[in-house]
């Protein structure tokens, strides 16, 4: 336990982060690239078409594992939010408001996808349902989290303040996910829970595939990300300049 | 929606739609990993201009 603690305090230093992240990311990336890549072509290529919706099912390839980041990605910045805002380390508070970028991204990927999905499916690319207005405020409230890191002149005093709001936006997930349950929607209940799944293994494991090839970009993007607003914050710091005169930043 | 739409929806496939998707996702995707690539880019640039000016004020003649 001593010696996890120990590890754990030893990640909040900048340049140990820095470091690590930039040893995990060619893995994470060449992850994602190598699963993304398999789980494109088994989406694309053999799986079959569904009976009802035709063709138009393989965009739930890209939607549903990105509907899934955009809300995992959240609860991500929660926990970074709260590691913040109780033990004030730097790096908590720069992976907090790295993510948000990636999960405004993967928000707008799920409605762009989902909208185009339900054109040939519902005969409509967007209504005022449950599942899509919160998914569409879930995008807001990233939009505000940025918007808030960007305003406020000091990064430390600006990461706090949207720690708050991440931890305020927190509401909105189980009414993401229970949305459809709650009201009457347009938009079907969840296919896989944890107690199964209703989908035919043949579409179901290049859907787990991609939601694999999402987490690993996830991963590479925010420790990307992390390292670059670690070393401009830090850019006075004579370990960022070490750094830069060996040509590794 | 236009009534001509109606009517292609009905005789195209569903494909349009899986492009559009498909390009959406990746253009996207690719919009969001090159930001660290250009911010390492903005920095390195800044860096240098910073560390360049520091060393040439250390270096001259003081009064």
């Amino acid at each position: 336990m001593k010696h996890w603690l120990a590890s754990f305090h030893r990640l909040a230093s900048p340049p140990i982060f820095f470091r690590l992240a930039g040893r995990i990311m060619p893995w994470s990336l060449a992850l994602a690239i190598l699963s993304g890549g398999i789980g494109l072509v088994w989406g694309l290529v053999y799986a079959p078409a569904d009976y009802l919706q035709g063709e138009s099912v393989r965009i739930l390839y890209i939607h549903v594992p990105a509907a899934w980041m955009s809300l995992a990605i959240w609860a991500f910045m929660a926990f970074a939010a709260i590691a913040a805002l109780v033990w004030r380390t730097k790096v908590a508070e720069t992976l907090a408001m790295a993510a948000a970028p990636i999960g405004a991204c993967f928000t707008a990927i799920t409605l762009l996808t989902g909208s185009l999905w339900g054109r040939p499916t519902w005969g409509t690319y967007w209504v005022w349902d449950a599942r899509l207005t919160s998914e569409l405020i879930l995008l807001f409230l990233y939009l505000g989290v940025i918007g808030l890191y960007r305003t406020i002149e000091d990064p430390r005093r600006a990461a706090r303040a949207a720690s708050v709001l991440i931890l305020v936006g927190l509401v909105n997930l189980p009414i993401i996910r229970y949305s459809v349950e709650w009201w009457s929607t347009l938009h079907q209940p969840a296919s896989i829970r944890l107690s199964g799944s209703s989908i035919h293994p043949q579409m179901l494991w290049p859907l787990l595939v991609m939601a694999l090839a999402t987490k690993f970009y996830f991963l590479w993007a925010v420790l990307a990300r992390a390292r670059m607003m670690l070393a401009e914050n830090e850019s006075n710091k004579q370990w960022v300049r070490d750094l830069w005169r060996e040509g590794r930043l | 929606m236009s009534g001509l739409e109606d009517i292609l929806m009905e005789r195209l496939p569903h494909w349009p739609f899986v492009a559009g998707a498909y390009a959406a996702f990746f253009l996207l995707l690719l919009f969001d990993a090159v930001q660290p690539y250009l911010a390492a880019r903005r920095l390195r640039r800044e860096l240098a201009a910073r560390l360049t000016r520091e060393a040439r004020r250390a270096a001259a003649p003081k009064d």
